[in-house]
C-alpha cells in the first residue's frame, strides 16, 4: 500500500478528528470562566476626577490606596487613579492626550521634566492657597502649572557589612579601593541616572566629563532603571549603589535591620522635587483644583513618607521613626530647569560617548 | 574516498529528495482570488491593530531630514552595528544550544518527556529583570556559583568573572531564546520520515555525514525560522544588554528609542529612531523569507512513530556528549533559574538573617488579594492571546507558504513585523490611535480586549513561524492525492495539512501563550488599575524594594507557564 493511500485511509478512520479542537476550546472556556469580567464590577460610576500617575504612586505599596479614600471621603468626588508607567510616560501620555484630554491630573512631573511639562503647555496654572506653607525653596515652578508635592535627595547607598571606610564625596568615589565596587544607572534610561549625571554637572560644571573618567573604571555596570541595579545592591553583587537617601529607612521600617547606610557627601546632594499639575482642557477642573489643595494638607503629607519614600513638603508634618536612618544632605544641589532643557541632550551625548568608547 | 554519485553526493533516491525544484516545491497553490478573500480579515485586523497605530506614531516624526541625522551620526551607526552584531552571535549560540535539545524531543522516547519539553520553555516568559537578577545571583561575583567555587578551592577573589562582558549578554540571551529553536526545530524534525534516513543509512552515510546530507537540509526550514525569531528578539533586548554587558558600551538601538521616548519625552526623535529599527527588522525578515524559500523543499511526513527510548543513546559513545549537555544545559539554564525560585522562600529580618519563608506565597495565594488577581488576570489574557492568535497566525502563514504571488515575500515580511517592533512604540501607537477616535478609543483604553489585541498583535508571528515551517514540508504530492480523491481545499485543509501540522501549531500556541503571559510595555501603556497583570505586578513589587516578593512571583508565573504549557502540550495530542 503506497504511504498516500495509508494516508488516505487513517484519515477516515477518525471520521471524529475534526470534532476534537471542541475539546481544545473547552478547555480555554474554563480559563475563560475566571476571566476579569467576571469580576469586573457591571456599571463603574462615572468618575469625578481622573489623575493620571507613575505606577508606584498607584501600586499597592503608593500613596494613591491611602490618600484617595480620604480626598472621596472628604469630598463626595468619586477618582479614578490611572497608572501610566513612569513618570516620563506620564509627560508623553499627556502630550499625546492634549488635543483632548482624558484626565485632570498628572502626577510625577519632576524638576527634570518641568521645562519639557511648560514647554509644551499641557498644564493650566493654578495657585493653591495652600502654596502659602510649603518653603519657597521647593516651590520650583514661578509659573505654578506645576505644583510641588514631595522631595528627596539621590544618594549613594553602602553595605555596611561589606565596606568599613564608606566614601564621604563624589571625589571620593574615584579612588582605586573602590574599583568595580560601585552600580550606577543609565541616565538615558533611568531617573536617578539623570540624576546623577545632573549632579555630577551641578559639581563640576562642563569639566563633568572629566570626573566620570576617573569613575569608570570603578563602576561594575551601570543598569537601565533603579531597580535592577538595587537588586543587584541587596545581592550582594557591589557595596555601593546610586539611590536615594531614604532608601535605609525602608530596610529599618520592613526588615529591622540598619545594615544599609546612605551617604551624605561633601559636595552635596542632589535634589529632586515632584510635582503634579491640572491639565488644559481638563474635563473635571473644579475636582481638579480641590485635589490639588488636598494634596497640600497634612492629611495627604503624612502618607508620604512610607508610601513614596519621599519627604513631604509641608513643614512640620511628622516623619516616621525610621527616617532617622535617611541623612539630611549638607547641601541641597539643583540644576535650573531652563538650563537642564538647554543642554540636556548634549550631556547625555557626551556622557555615552564617554562611556561607550 | 571516491565521490558517490549522484546530485548533492549522495546517490539514489535519497539523493533525488534533496535536489531543490522551487518550482514543484509547493503544492498547487491557492488562486489568487481565493488567498484574497481568505486575507481579507486576517488583514484588516492587522491594519486596524498593528498597521494604522504604528503609522500614527511614525507620523509625528518620521521625516527624511530626522533619518539622515540618525544614519548620518557615528554613534548611531556604530550603536545600530552594535545591535546587529550581538543579535548575529547571540542567535548563533542559541541555535547551537538548541539543536542537541531538539534532537532529544524528536528522536527519544523518555519518562517525563513533556515535563521536559514544558520545562524548557519556561526561561522564554521571564521577565528581564527576574532573569538579570537569576543570572547575578548564580554567576554573579557573590553569586552561588562563585561563592561555591572559593570555599572549595580556598580563594579570596571570585574567581568565575561571567557577568558584564559581551560572553554574559550571549548566554543571557541564549537562555531566553534557546527554547525557541527547541520547540520549532522539534516540531519538524518528528515529524520527518525515518525512512529517508534509514536509506541513506543503507546507503553507506553515516554520523555527521549523514547529519550534514540529509537531515541537516530537511529541518533547515525549522531551524531558519527559529533563528529569524530569535536574532528579532535580540535585536530588540535591552535590559539584559546594558546589565549584563556591563554598561553603556554595549547599548542597543532600543535603548535610545527608550531614552527618547520616556525620559527625554522627545516623542518625535523615538519615532524616527524607532522607525529606522524596524527597517532594519524588515530587512533582516525579508532576507530569511528569501532564504528559507529556497531551503525548503516538500516531503512527505509522517505522524509520530515509535521512538527510541533515551537510554539506548547511553550506551553508545554519543552518550557522552549527551551527558555534557544535560550538564551544560543544568549549569546555564536550570541554576539561575532555580536561584530566582530559592531566594523567593527567603526573608530577611534583622542584620543579615534570611529564614525560610513561606510568606510570599501565603500572600500570593490569599484568595481575593491582588496577586491572585494578577495571576487570573495574566492566564486570562494568555488563554485569549492564543484563542485569537492561533486561528489568525495558520491562516496566513497558510496562505503564505501556498500562494504565488509578485511581492509575497515583502507582504509575508511585513506579516511578520509585530514582533520587530519595540513595544514602547507599539504602546505609544495605540494611544496615538485609539485617542483620534472619539467614543471607541475611550472604551478601549484600559479595557481587557484592548491588552488582549495588543497581546495577540505581539504573539501571532510566532504561530506564523511555527506553522509555516511546517506547511512549507507537507509534500505536493500528497496534497495532490487527497484532491484526486475528492477532497476539496478546504476538506484537504482540515483533514490533511492541519494534522500534520498540529505539533507545529502546539509550539505556536505555546509561545503565544509564553508572549502574553510576559508581555509588559504594551500592557502598561493600556492596563487600569484593575487589571494587573504578573509581570506589572513584579514590576511594582520591585518598585517597592520587594525583590523577594517580585521573586516569588516570578517563581510562580514560571510555575503557571510550566503547566500551562503541558496542557497545551496534551491538548494538541488530542486535537
Amino acid at each position: 500500500m503506497s504511504p498516500l493511500k495509508n494516508r488516505a485511509m487513517h484519515l477516515r478512520r477518525r471520521p471524529g478528528a475534526a470534532a476534537r479542537p471542541a475539546l481544545a476550546v473547552l478547555l480555554l472556556a474554563g480559563v475563560l470562566a475566571v476571566s476579569p469580567l467576571s469580576a469586573a464590577p457591571a456599571a463603574e460610576q462615572e468618575p469625578g476626577l481622573v489623575i493620571y500617575a507613575y505606577d508606584s504612586f498607584v501600586s499597592e505599596w503608593g500613596p494613591a490606596g491611602k490618600v484617595v479614600p480620604k480626598f472621596e471621603e472628604a469630598t463626595g468626588i468619586q477618582v479614578e487613579m490611572v497608572s501610566v508607567g513612569d513618570a516620563g510616560q506620564v509627560l508623553s501620555r499627556v502630550i499625546l492626550e492634549r488635543d483632548r484630554p482624558r484626565a485632570d491630573v498628572a502626577v510625577g512631573i519632576d524638576n527634570n521634566l518641568l521645562a519639557r511639562a511648560l514647554e509644551e503647555r499641557v498644564f493650566e496654572p493654578y495657585r493653591s492657597p495652600n502654596l502659602e506653607r510649603v518653603p519657597p525653596a521647593l516651590r520650583f515652578d514661578p509659573s505654578h502649572s506645576v505644583t510641588p508635592f514631595d522631595y528627596g535627595y539621590f544618594a549613594f547607598v553602602y553595605d555596611s557589612q561589606a565596606l568599613e571606610e564608606p566614601p564621604g564625596s563624589l571625589e571620593d568615589l574615584t579612588r582605586p579601593r573602590f574599583r568595580e565596587r560601585i552600580i550606577v544607572e543609565d541616565p538615558r534610561t533611568s531617573s536617578p541616572g539623570l540624576g546623577l549625571l545632573l549632579w555630577t554637572i551641578a559639581v563640576y560644571g562642563e569639566d563633568y566629563l572629566d570626573y566620570w573618567r576617573r569613575l569608570e573604571p570603578n563602576l561594575l555596570t551601570i543598569t537601565d532603571g533603579w531597580d535592577t541595579a538595587y537588586g543587584m545592591f541587596t545581592s550582594g553583587e557591589a557595596p555601593l549603589v546610586l539611590s536615594y537617601t531614604t532608601s535605609p529607612a525602608y530596610h529599618l521600617e520592613y526588615e529591622q535591620t540598619e545594615r544599609y547606610r546612605a551617604l551624605v557627601f561633601e559636595e552635596g546632594n542632589y535634589l529632586q522635587i515632584e510635582g503634579m499639575g491640572i491639565l488644559r482642557g481638563a474635563p473635571h477642573p473644579e475636582a481638579a483644583r480641590r485635589f490639588i489643595d488636598f494634596v497640600l494638607t497634612e492629611e495627604f503629607q503624612v502618607e508620604i513618607p512610607l508610601t513614596n519614600w519621599m519627604y513631604p513638603v509641608l513643614p512640620g508634618v511628622a516623619t516616621p521613626e525610621s527616617f532617622r536612618l535617611a541623612p539630611q544632605p549638607k547641601v541641597s544641589l539643583q540644576l535650573p530647569a531652563g538650563r537642564i532643557r538647554e543642554h540636556q541632550e548634549r550631556w547625555i551625548d557626551a556622557w555615552v560617548r564617554l562611556v561607550s568608547r | 574516498m571516491s565521490p558517490p554519485s549522484g546530485p548533492r553526493g549522495l546517490p539514489g533516491r535519497v539523493g533525488a529528495l534533496l535536489v531543490r525544484r522551487p518550482s514543484a516545491n509547493e503544492p498547487e497553490g491557492l488562486s489568487l482570488p481565493l488567498s484574497l478573500l481568505v486575507l481579507l480579515g486576517p488583514a484588516a485586523f492587522l491594519v486596524w491593530f498593528f498597521f494604522y497605530p504604528l503609522g500614527s506614531v511614525f507620523a509625528t516624526g518620521v521625516s527624511v531630514a530626522r533619518v539622515s541625522r540618525i544614519l548620518g551620526d557615528s554613534y548611531y551607526r556604530r550603536i545600530i552595528a552594535f545591535t546587529i552584531e550581538q543579535a548575529f552571535l547571540s542567535t548563533v549560540l542559541a541555535v547551537l544550544m538548541g539543536l542537541p535539545g531538539a534532537y532529544l524531543l524528536a528522536r527519544y522516547e523518555f519518562l517525563g518527556k513533556r515535563f521536559v519539553r514544558a520545562l524548557t520553555t519556561v526561561p522564554f516568559v521571564l521577565p528581564s529583570i527576574i532573569v538579570v537578577l537569576g543570572f547575578v545571583r548564580f554567576f554573579g561575583n557573590n553569586g552561588v556559583l562563585n561563592r561555591a567555587l572559593m570555599a572549595v578551592f580556598d580563594l579570596d577573589e571570585p574567581p568565575l568573572r561571567v557577568l558584564y562582558s559581551l560572553k554574559a549578554i550571549l548566554l543571557a540571551h541564549a537562555f531566553y531564546n534557546f527554547p525557541i529553536c527547541v520547540r520549532i526545530v522539534s516540531a519538524v524534525w518528528s515529524r520527518l520520515r525515518p525512512s529517508t534516513e534509514e536509506a541513506a543509512r543503507s546507503l553507506g552515510a553515516h554520523g555527521m555525514r549523514l547529519f550534514w546530507r540529509v537531515t541537516l537540509p530537511q529541518i533547515l526550514p525549522g531551524i531558519l525560522s527559529a533563528a529569524a525569531l530569535i536574532f528579532i528578539f535580540c535585536l530588540l533586548s535591552f535590559a539584559v544588554v546594558l546589565v549584563l554587558g556591563g554598561g553603556p558600551r554595549y547599548s542597543t538601538v532600543e535603548v535610545e528609542v527608550y531614552r527618547l521616548a520616556k525620559l527625554s519625552v522627545d516623542l518625535q526623535s523615538a519615532s524616527a529612531l524607532a522607525f529606522v529599527g524596524s527597517l532594519i527588522s524588515l530587512g533582516f525578515l525579508y532576507l530569511y523569507i528569501r532564504l528559507q524559500s529556497r531551503a525548503s523543499f516538500g516531503e512527505e511526513l509522517s505522524g509520530a512513530g515509535e521512538l527510541p527510548r533515551l537510554r539506548t543513546l547511553l550506551r553508545r559513545p554519543a552518550g557522552v556528549l549527551f551527558l555534557l549537555y544535560l550538564g551544560m544545559m543544568t549549569l546555564v539554564v536550570l541554576a539561575p533559574m532555580a536561584t530566582v525560585v530559592a531566594y523567593s522562600f527567603q526573608a530577611r529580618t534583622g542584620w543579615n538573617l534570611r529564614t525560610v519563608s513561606l510568606e510570599w506565597y501565603r500572600r500570593i495565594l490569599e484568595a481575593g488579594g491582588p496577586y491572585l488577581r494578577a495571576v487570573l488576570n495574566s492566564l486570562f489574557f494568555a488563554a485569549l492571546t492564543v484563542l485569537f492568535s492561533l486561528p489568525l497566525g495558520t491562516l496566513l502563514a497558510y496562505v503564505a507558504a501556498r500562494t504565488r504571488m509578485r511581492g509575497r515575500q515583502v507582504l509575508e515580511a511585513l506579516m511578520m513585523l509585530p514582533i520587530g517592533i519595540s513595544s514602547v512604540i507599539l504602546g505609544l501607537g495605540y494611544l496615538k490611535a485609539f485617542r483620534s477616535l472619539p467614543g471607541l478609543g475611550d472604551r478601549l483604553q484600559g479595557s481587557w480586549y484592548a491588552i488582549v489585541l495588543a497581546h495577540t498583535v505581539i504573539a501571532y508571528p510566532f504561530v506564523i513561524r511555527a506553522a509555516g515551517a511546517m506547511f512549507r514540508k507537507i509534500k505536493p504530492s500528497l496534497v495532490e492525492a487527497a484532491r484526486s480523491l475528492g477532497a476539496g481545499p478546504w476538506r484537504v485543509f482540515w483533514r490533511l495539512e492541519l494534522p500534520l501540522a498540529r505539533s507545529a501549531l502546539v509550539t505556536g500556541a505555546a509561545f503565544a501563550f509564553g508572549i502574553s503571559v510576559g508581555e509588559i510595555n504594551a500592557t502598561l501603556m493600556l492596563y487600569n488599575a484593575r487589571l494587573t497583570t504578573i509581570p506589572v505586578m513584579i514590576y511594582r513589587l520591585i518598585g517597592s524594594y520587594n525583590f523577594i516578593g517580585a521573586c516569588a512571583m516570578g517563581s510562580v508565573l514560571m510555575a503557571f507557564c510550566f503547566l500551562a504549557f503541558m496542557i497545551i502540550d496534551r491538548a494538541g495530542e488530542e486535537v
